[in-house]
């Protein structure tokens, strides 16, 4: 699984002629085949465009993008930027505004449905797709307008998964979501991602990010900033902080355990900064 | 993302920008009816010129105007080329099937043209000197004497300002989910003019309910800031009418006046 | 002193086989900052909309400042009450943040010329003056959720609820309207209802009442409700940091007193500990 699985070359991106400012400028980036990424930055960095381009909603104005065999350009054509789409599922931000048909399947169907699939290989994956979300069989014939804010989510996300992609792009996922929901849907991206999709998930969460992320892309201002393994980007709060970017919990007790003179090393998780501090008390009390 | 689109206000500020709304949509009527007493060549460049005067003080420049103006090109040339290819009458230069270009024709497509065009500037000139809210507010105001017959004016031109204050919205989302259901295969430019209507539904559907939702939202949101339709209520934008609102008054009425002088042949020496 | 009382409250939507809020006996004391916490459809948002009474209870009483909330006394209570909700966009009547501030101003009939200073005052409270003409399509979520804190500010409220003002918004935006949330409290003696999944804000909150299927299954000051991770997880609720830290501590058999920590107190136990 060592291949990349999207390449960005040399990327800009502006929205229109008249536009004062470029909205993307001379990207570089590229993610592995079975990562987990966490992109962040502030409102209006960038990041929204970033994956649209990912995913061929729009063509880049300058540059490559390159997702498994496809490459996208400036003049690269409709039907190609849908190529891109097949290996892409992009989840907005809110998808439950998205939702459309009579039924729970009949939504789910709609990507395989547009793909050309065989009526057996739709039904397969509107099964699937239920499973991966952890919605009940029983739910499939009711009407998505019926069911509560968070089981329409996993509808529209079921929606996505139902076309099998190898990449998935998560905008938000858990936006208004209580904390319950909010640990289950992360869990099910988990297992996704344990299964070999390849994740990019837009946070503000930095603690999700922490937590799930293996490499992490920092925007700002419509500038790649740094893309880097968590644990090298949260070990530099300052860099965090000049990025309009909060700190993960775990990561901000440290700072101001630091600032009270107990040092310990850069921890990520709540976990593990547990794990230090109850070796260091543990060893007191033994003394 | 800041494209000139047919309508849209410019924010500058000009002298016709600061002109009370009632006036320029006076203006604009007035204007309009004027198009269609223009009989001859020195009649319609004397109220070409006069629009081209109020563009120029709208300090909006003439590129945006285009912009404005360009996506309505098309119903233009349309109808121009229909009013060429199936008018008759006076001489005959080229003629196939049920076509002819004749003298008459081209006439008729030429006087077609400039009303078209004249009209088209002419509300773009008001849209783009007056936001769209303040043209309600002056609506508003010339609508009042309907109270009298119980027409619920205040509701209707409230009504109305919440409408158009929530297109941009409205237009953003449909962007949005038209974006979602691409991003799940869907492709708008496939099939025949049938699939493409069916396109619609997985954008229009979401789109109705979300607006349903907002409608509902935004209903129990005013409910709750005292809104209550059937209660008088005052009213915080004021319409001021300045010294420069009489003065416009009485350009207005000089270029009608000149209009008609022309029309009637007073400038015997100029309509040659 | 109590801003809002509620008593033996029950309300069913109609077409419903259950009541959404049953036997609620619940005090919001003056001047305090009451957080509802509770998973989505546990009867939090029903509650702040019966309190403003754009729901009407048929079962229990309602009263905000001795009023009772009926149908007769609705134009006194929308004056008392104050509601921001979750969807920035969906509130905002205006066609320019001064408008919109003005809306209900002009709904209660307050005349022209005293709109301008209370509109500029309410907007300086919120930091937003100078965006008076600004219009929504310009704004971001959080600044949206400001302006309509003006629109109720210019009303002079006694109570504000926030029915998850902030969750719509990134963390620039909400903790710009958390920290002016505090300074209406803490300066103006504003009673705030806040209903929240955030476990910042709730620790920002004086009280917590947390609710679970309708009904109220444990309220008191902040430290006493937060302190009790296994209920908050029970629940569904999210956990404050300094809470999840003490958790994960007494479960590698750290002795860490059993009560409510907030991150700067568990710092500094930790650095007397160290």
């Amino acid at each position: 699984m060592a291949q990349s699985a999207i390449v960005i070359k040399n990327v800009g991106f502006t929205y229109s002629a008249i536009a004062a400012h470029p909205a993307l400028k001379d990207l570089n980036l590229t993610i592995e085949a079975g990562s987990f990424v966490g992109i962040v930055g502030h409102t209006g960095s960038g990041k929204s465009t970033l994956v649209s381009l990912i995913d061929g909603l729009t063509r880049p104005t300058s540059g490559t993008i390159q997702v498994g065999p496809v490459v996208v350009s400036a003049n690269s054509s409709a039907k190609e930027l849908a190529a891109l789409r097949q290996h892409v599922g992009y989840v907005f931000q809110f998808p439950e505004q998205q939702l459309f048909a009579e039924t729970v399947a009949e939504d789910i169907a709609f990507g395989p449905t547009n793909l050309g699939w065989s009526d057996d290989q739709i039904q397969q994956a509107v099964h699937d797709a239920l499973d991966l979300v952890g919605l009940p069989q029983s739910m499939a014939q009711r009407s998505p307008f019926a069911l509560s804010g968070g089981q329409m989510r996993r509808v529209a996300i079921a929606g996505v998964l139902a076309m099998r992609p190898a990449i998935l792009i998560l905008d938000e996922p858990t936006a208004g979501l209580d904390a319950a929901s909010t640990n289950q849907l992360l869990a099910n991206v988990a297992q996704l991602h344990a299964q070999g999709t390849t994740i990019l998930l837009i946070t503000h969460q930095m603690d999700q990010v922490a937590q799930y992320a293996d490499q992490v892309v920092v925007m700002n201002q419509g500038h790649l900033v740094k893309a880097a393994p968590p644990q090298e980007i949260f070990a530099d709060p300052d860099f965090l902080v000049a990025n309009h970017l909060n700190l993960p919990a775990a990561v901000e007790i440290n700072r101001q355990l630091r600032q009270v003179g107990v040092e310990l090393p850069p921890t990520m998780k709540m976990a593990d900064l547990a794990d230090r501090l109850a070796a260091r008390l543990g060893g007191q009390k033994n003394e | 993302m800041n494209k000139v689109v047919f309508g849209s206000y410019v924010p500058v500020d000009s002298v016709l920008h600061r002109l009370d709304p009632r006036m320029k949509l006076l203006m604009c009527v007035w204007y309009v009816i004027l198009v269609f007493f223009a009989n001859s060549l020195w009649t319609s460049l004397w109220l070409l010129l006069g629009l081209g005067f109020a563009m120029v003080l709208s300090r909006v420049s003439f590129r945006q105007y285009w912009q404005g103006i360009r996506p309505l090109a098309w119903v233009i040339v349309i109808t121009v080329v229909f009013q060429i290819l199936f008018s008759s009458g006076g001489r005959v230069y080229w003629h196939w099937w049920i076509m002819s270009i004749t003298h008459d024709g081209l006439v008729n497509s030429l006087i077609i043209f400039y009303r078209f065009m004249v009209i088209i500037t002419a509300s773009t000139v008001l849209t783009a000197t007056t936001p769209t809210l303040r043209i309600a507010d002056g609506l508003d105001w010339y609508m009042q004497p309907l109270k009298a017959i119980h027409v619920p004016v205040n509701q209707l031109t409230l009504m109305l300002s919440i409408a158009l204050r929530f297109i941009p919205t409205i237009m953003d989302e449909a962007g949005k989910i038209t974006n979602a259901q691409r991003s799940r295969g869907m492709n708008f430019h496939q099939g025949n003019l049938f699939q493409r209507v069916k396109h619609l539904v997985p954008v229009l559907i979401p789109l109705f309910v979300n607006s349903f939702k907002r409608a509902e939202d935004l209903a129990t949101a005013m409910e709750a800031r005292g809104y209550d339709p059937d209660s008088p209520r005052t009213h915080y934008r004021q319409l001021h009418w300045h010294g420069a609102d009489n003065i416009t008054l009485g350009l207005m009425v000089v270029l009608t006046v000149i209009l008609f002088l022309i029309r009637g042949g007073v400038f015997a020496l100029v309509s040659l | 002193m109590n801003a809002v009382t509620l008593t033996d409250l029950q309300y069913q939507y109609p077409d419903t086989k259950k009541p959404v809020l049953d036997g609620i006996n619940l005090n919001f004391p003056a001047g305090k900052w009451t957080a509802l916490i509770g998973r989505n459809g546990s009867g939090k948002s029903t509650m702040a909309r019966l309190i403003d009474g754009l729901l009407i209870a048929r079962r229990g009483q309602i009263t905000v400042n001795g009023i009772p909330v009926t149908e007769d006394n609705l134009t006194k209570i929308h004056q008392h009450v104050g509601i921001v909700f979750q969807n920035p966009d969906n509130q905002f009547v205006g066609a320019t943040v001064a408008d919109d501030v003005a809306f209900g101003l002009e709904n209660r009939q307050v005349p022209r010329e005293e709109m301008p200073s209370r509109i500029q005052r309410a907007l300086e409270a919120v930091d937003m003056a100078g965006l008076s003409e600004s219009e929504p399509t310009m704004l971001s979520g959080g600044q949206k959720q400001r302006v309509a804190i003006a629109g109720i500010l210019a009303l002079r409220p006694q109570v504000i609820i926030l029915d998850e003002a902030t969750s719509m918004l990134d963390p620039a935006g909400r903790e710009l309207v958390l920290a002016l949330l505090e300074r209406l409290r803490d300066q103006q003696q504003f009673t705030i209802i806040s209903i929240t999944h955030d476990p910042a804000e709730m620790a920002m909150a004086d009280r917590v009442v947390v609710l679970d299927q309708g009904k109220i299954v444990c309220q008191g000051t902040t430290a006493e409700v937060l302190r009790d991770v296994a209920l908050l997880e029970k629940i569904g609720v999210g956990i404050p940091a300094g809470q999840q830290l003490r958790q994960e501590l007494a479960d590698r058999g750290i002795a860490v007193p059993d009560r409510y920590f907030t991150v700067e107190e568990m710092v500094k136990w930790l650095s007397q500990q160290l």
